[in-house]
């Protein structure tokens, strides 16, 4: 049984882990507010865009709109995967979440003989995947919450880099992030982002009661959607990566307070334990007291 | 005095002004165009460059945008830029810095695409050094 002074510092060990923990925890928190903030304020752009080239997309004709390449849907072997990590652990299960569904989307399409180019976004992601033997084409630091919107751009580009700039273009390009639920509730998971379904598009006008207005175009529609487009998906990836933020922030702030509260029934497991050996060893000296007592008594 | 019409600049980060204008004046590809009242409908995208407007009191208003959109629907414009700063919110040195190290990025071989980006950065940080200077009158 260990002696009374390990059990002691034992549980001082715990109490500042608890501290740390708590302090994290409360730090996660804050940061998951700004993050969801920036959502907040981000989503009027978000829903401008969509509308603008709604607004745009059912003024130029099918054949020009299946000339832009980002709507361009294309047959090959070779597929391209961001994957949106953290730069940092002490976040729960989020890393490894979303490095195993990227794993799997990278076996599954291997199986089937395609070849998977791969571009992460976070520390995390970046060295785990290198370790089990993938190499990723370009790997990015994860952006803060307060990252400058030309940073983001920087990772567009590489990652529409794969789809029309690359020497071996990608004939689709998936993206792995985390989508944010709730606070306790975070989803990995791999969607499709490129090529941008083109009914998609043409379908958002439609919903539109003013798409039958006739607007001016300066330049004109067909140009317009050209320059649209790529901002259009700058800011998907943007919105990717902010939502992968608050994922993160979430995810760490649940796993600290949980480990907050597996610190607190550790120590209350060690200060039983600490107690019963206290006790112990008092009824010890006691017995001894006693023992030698009757021992004089008898003589 | 004319009428007015509301405008909302946004950019991906936050939005940036909302209220009612008199004038409006951004920066489209092929140069500088005014909006009024009553405008025709009218969407556009816009380059780098000054937008002014000037509100409903009066006063003229300065900012830089770095490129994006403009669309004007029934007395109701919209701006969407990717970054939009108003002239009194520019640290005039900052900017003066920014432009000397985007022309300094400019020298050397470069692919064309890496150059015409490069030329859109040089601008975005001329034009906020000229609408910096805006605020100081």
């Amino acid at each position: 049984m260990a002696s009374l002074r390990d059990i002691r510092s034992k549980i001082g060990t715990v109490k500042n882990i608890r501290k740390i923990t708590q302090a994290m925890k409360m730090v996660a928190a804050a940061k998951l507010r700004k993050a969801q903030e920036k959502v907040d304020a981000a989503r009027p752009f978000a829903d401008k865009m969509k509308e603008l080239l709604g607004e745009v997309a059912p003024h130029v004709p099918a054949e020009v709109i299946a000339r832009q390449p980002l709507l361009q849907t294309r047959e090959g072997q070779r597929v391209g995967l961001v994957v949106i990590s953290s730069d940092r652990g002490l976040c729960g299960s989020y890393n490894n979440q979303i490095i195993r569904k990227a794993q799997e989307f990278c076996q599954q399409r291997q199986a089937a003989g395609q070849v998977v180019d791969l571009i992460t976004i976070g520390r995390k992601c970046g060295a785990t995947l290198r370790m089990r033997g993938y190499h990723p084409q370009q790997s990015f630091p994860m952006v803060g919450v307060d990252a400058p919107y030309a940073e983001v751009q920087a990772i567009t580009e590489a990652v529409v880099g794969l789809y029309i700039r690359a020497d071996e273009p990608v004939s689709e390009v998936w993206i792995a992030y985390t989508e944010f639920v709730n606070a306790v509730l975070q989803n990995a998971r791999v969607e499709r982002f490129l090529p941008i379904e083109a009914g998609a598009v043409v379908d958002a006008g439609v919903e539109q009661p003013s798409s039958n207005v006739e607007y001016e175009y300066e330049p004109d529609a067909e140009q317009m959607l050209a320059e649209l487009l790529p901002r259009f998906v700058d800011n998907q990836v943007y919105q990717y990566l902010l939502e992968a933020t608050a994922s993160e922030y979430g995810s760490r702030m649940t796993a600290m307070s949980k480990a907050s509260d597996n610190a607190g029934e550790l120590i209350d497991t060690l200060t039983l334990q600490y107690n019963r050996a206290r006790q112990d060893a008092i009824t010890k000296e006691l017995l001894d007291i006693v023992g030698g007592a009757a021992a004089l008594a008898e003589k | 005095m004319a009428g007015t019409f509301s405008l909302e600049i946004v950019t991906p980060a936050q939005a940036v002004y909302n209220g009612e204008v008199a004038e409006f004046q951004a920066p489209g590809l092929d140069g500088y165009f005014g909006v009024l009242h009553n405008r025709a409908p009218l969407i556009s995208a816009l380059g780098p460059g000054q937008l002014k407007f000037k509100d409903a009191e009066g006063l003229t208003r300065y900012l830089v945008i770095s490129g994006g959109f403009f669309q004007v629907l029934r007395n109701k414009a919209i701006v969407l830029a990717d970054a939009a700063e108003f002239a009194e919110d520019i640290d005039a040195a900052a900017a003066a810095a920014a432009e000397q190290a985007a022309r300094d990025r400019l020298s050397g071989v470069l692919s064309d695409a890496e150059r015409t980006r490069r030329q859109r950065v040089l601008a975005f940080a001329k034009a906020r050094v000229k609408v910096a200077g805006q605020a100081r009158r």
